[in-house]
């Protein structure tokens, strides 16, 4: 280690000012390695013009002009020196000595250190995750990495996601959750409800019913064929849209109740343990359903916590949830938390799934709040315009790559991003809609859509169905099956979501959540 | 960003001299090396340090951890503990950045620490409402040795808390409020259910061996 020259210097000073000589020492602003530093000579000088440099010993990359009354530049850290700086100024006119030294502070980013998780622990998760493919309907590129204060601490990430294209429905998947750290088994919890709700929805959407025994998909597809042809109002799809996407949310918690009683302990905690996290399990979902029908985008999505699910049309931003805000910042509701008996449960699920439609959809969007808090800091509830194009702009021109694997290679070393206090998981799904519309799929999509394959053309009956839906008929198609008589934990006890046709009427008239928020 | 505010107030009246004003300073020195060594807190905290004898100033307004520059406190005069709690409430009101519109996110909520070891000795006057009318996360009030208004602190505070008047308990005392604000500063990184614990739950395990029996209150 080099001595210091800064040392000798100041205990010389230290002894004159001692001995009763005029020598001030004042300490400055400290440095920071790799940082800009600027420090302004006068807010310590009255006349700075009077004094004259004298010596000075400062790390690389900063320079002194006392002239301009200024120390200036980038520091460059030197392997074997710590500092003290200093620089030693005296004035012309009365003689005095003038010390300024400088510390040396640590850059936060140099503190972050990478720490391996112990691998006995269960449920261990890789750091990073990535997926990247493109079909004649959609590119998809996305990533998930384990945040930095997971990596200082140690720890799994608890971000998680799937993605699947059903061949079959012509259909896109995607399902992205974000494990809370307050809990022990949040990473399972999210890996659980990524897998549970996207086997759900190719099951809903290949074979579910209506209580009265029409297909879920036909139904849908019907009334959205109406709602694009004869100008049927949209939300006559939303009963059986709440269906297929709460009925995921619904076969996710079951499998949280299971993991949690062959674990054996309480889903939603108890006491902390001795790392100081509730035993439990804890995680966001949402869910996006993507598909084209008669030249027109569709998307069913279903969010519970916070994130961030928009569908980009040209300029337009459309936000496809609406975020879970407690009254605290970082309060939010995992799927585990969500009262499933509750008297207004149907309400609360419809709220939370949104039908949005458009011809001119490009993207949809999916992130977890590791992303949004460092990258759109107003957060997910007035999405800033200017954040918003910027962050666009940056993430977006992976899909001008050739090759999708790739662009999803980028997009994980992208997620590495820096900004200062904002360290969590990051988790990003981004599709890219194509717009290049040969129709070729959707003649195979109709055909699935509909028993005989006939073209949509609609009976009276038909359409006195969907003008009453949900109205006059308790027994129509429009009633939510949530339940399939599954046992579970009393104090988790869904049986109570069997009664949700009670409500039914209630529904009448609740709006499609279609488009909101728009820039 | 969204920092996590901290003020901490400190009794520096005549009877904290000695041993307790240099444990005070000592703790609140280790204090900030040990948040500067830590890249979360010191990317997020920001503290404030009110000090109050026969009156109370802000020694140091709300300042990051790199630059917060430790004041040599000095232990003389009465206590003006109201006084204290109006200049934190004023400080709040103007240095955190509150929710202002819907949507939009703010700074996290303060935490309140305050340490004194006697009796206040101005008068509270409307103070207590004006105070509690600034949305705290949590609120804790530390009474350092056996002579404390115990229900002025309860009045004030979430956490209730009496120590010993020695140097280590209080340097033991300011350590745990040390690794809360570490705790707290990580907990922010992560989400926490809508229904998640009380004020407790967010702080570093209250160190019991320093608490005098029987003396903690937890509203």
């Amino acid at each position: 280690m080099l001595v210091s020259k800064g040392f000798e210097v100041v205990w010389s000073l230290i002894s004159k000012q001692r001995l009763g000589e005029k020598v001030s020492i004042m300490k400055a602003k400290p440095f920071i390695y790799g940082e800009v530093y600027t420090y302004d000579l006068s807010s310590h000088l009255e006349n700075s013009d009077s004094y004259t440099l004298e010596d000075s010993d400062l790390p690389e990359g900063v320079s002194v002009d006392v002239q301009q009354g200024l120390v200036e530049g980038t520091p460059v850290q030197h392997p074997k020196r710590t500092g003290p700086f200093f620089i030693h100024l005296k004035n012309s006119t009365n003689t005095s000595d003038e010390i300024i030294h400088f510390a040396v502070k640590a850059n936060p980013r140099d503190l972050w250190k990478n720490i391996e998780p112990d691998l006995t622990k269960p449920f261990p998760k890789t750091h990073t995750d990535r997926s990247g493919f493109e079909n004649e309907l959609v590119k998809v590129i996305a990533a998930s990495r384990r945040g930095r204060d997971h990596e200082h601490r140690g720890e799994f990430r608890e971000d998680d996601f799937r993605i699947e294209f059903d061949e079959e429905l012509q259909m896109l998947f995607v399902a992205v959750s974000d494990g809370m750290g307050a809990y022990e088994r949040s990473r399972e919890a999210s890996r659980i409800q990524c897998e549970e709700s996207i086997v759900s929805l190719t099951e809903s959407l290949r074979k579910g019913t209506t209580q009265s025994g029409d297909l879920l998909r036909e139904c849908i597809l019907d009334g959205f064929a109406k709602y694009l042809n004869e100008e049927a109002a949209l939300d006559a799809i939303q009963p059986y849209v709440t269906q297929v996407m709460t009925n995921a949310a619904l076969a996710s918690y079951r499998k949280l109740v299971e993991a949690a009683k062959n674990e054996g302990v309480p889903l939603k905690g108890g006491p902390k343990n001795s790392s100081g996290k509730k035993e439990g399990f804890a995680a966001t979902l949402l869910l996006a359903v993507i598909f084209r029908h008669q030249g027109q985008w569709c998307t069913f999505t279903f969010a519970t916590g916070d994130g961030i699910l928009v569908a980009l049309d040209g300029p337009e931003v459309s936000l496809l949830m609406t975020p879970d805000k407690g009254e605290d910042h970082n309060e939010t509701l995992p799927l585990s938390h969500i009262q499933w008996n509750s008297p207004t449960i149907v309400e609360e699920l419809t709220a939370r799934t949104f039908i949005h439609t458009s011809p001119d959809m490009s993207h949809i969007m999916v992130m977890t709040d590791g992303v949004s808090n460092g990258k759109l800091q107003t957060g997910s509830e007035h999405l800033d315009p200017g954040d918003w194009k910027n962050f666009c702009e940056e993430v977006l021109e992976y899909f001008d790559l050739s090759n999708m694997d790739v662009a999803a290679e980028k997009l994980e070393e992208w997620l590495h991003f820096y900004v200062k206090g904002t360290h969590d998981d990051r988790t990003l799904v981004m599709c890219e809609l194509q717009v290049d519309d040969s129709v070729s799929n959707e003649p195979a999509f109709d055909q699935r859509g509909r028993a005989d394959g006939d073209q949509p053309e609609e009976t009276e009956e038909d359409d006195k169905n969907q003008n009453d839906q949900g109205n006059e008929d308790p027994g129509d198609s429009s009633t939510i099956e949530l339940t399939n008589g599954m046992e579970v934990d009393e104090d988790d006890s869904v049986d109570d979501v069997a009664d949700v046709e009670d409500s039914e009427n209630e529904r009448e008239g609740h709006s499609c959540h279609d488009p909101i928020n728009k820039l | 960003m969204r920092r996590l505010p901290v003020y901490i107030l400190a009794d520096t009246s005549g009877s904290m001299s000695g041993a307790a004003i240099q444990a005070l300073n000592n703790g609140i020195s280790s204090m900030i090396d040990d948040l500067n060594d830590d890249p979360m807190a010191m990317e997020t905290a920001y503290i404030s340090l009110i000090t109050f004898s026969s009156a109370a100033q802000q020694a140091v307004p709300l300042t990051d951890m790199m630059n917060f520059d430790v004041p040599e406190l000095k232990a003389s005069g009465s206590t003006s503990l109201w006084q204290a709690l109006q200049v934190a409430t004023e400080a709040a009101k103007r240095e955190v950045n509150w929710r202002s519109t819907e949507g939009e996110k703010g700074d996290y909520k303060p935490l309140f620490f305050l340490m004194t070891d006697g009796h206040a000795t101005d008068e509270p006057g409307s103070i207590l409402s004006e105070f509690n009318s600034v949305k705290w996360g949590v609120k804790v009030c530390c009474g350092v040795g056996t002579n404390v208004d115990t229900d002025t602190l309860k009045q004030i505070s979430d956490i209730t808390l009496q120590i010993e008047s020695d140097g280590d308990s209080i340097q033991q005392y300011l350590q745990w409020v040390t690794n809360s604000i570490t705790t707290v500063s990580k907990s922010q990184v992560s989400e926490v259910p809508t229904d998640g614990g009380g004020p407790t739950d967010v702080l570093a395990p209250i160190p019991v061996s320093v608490v005098i029996p029987g003396t903690l209150v937890i509203v």
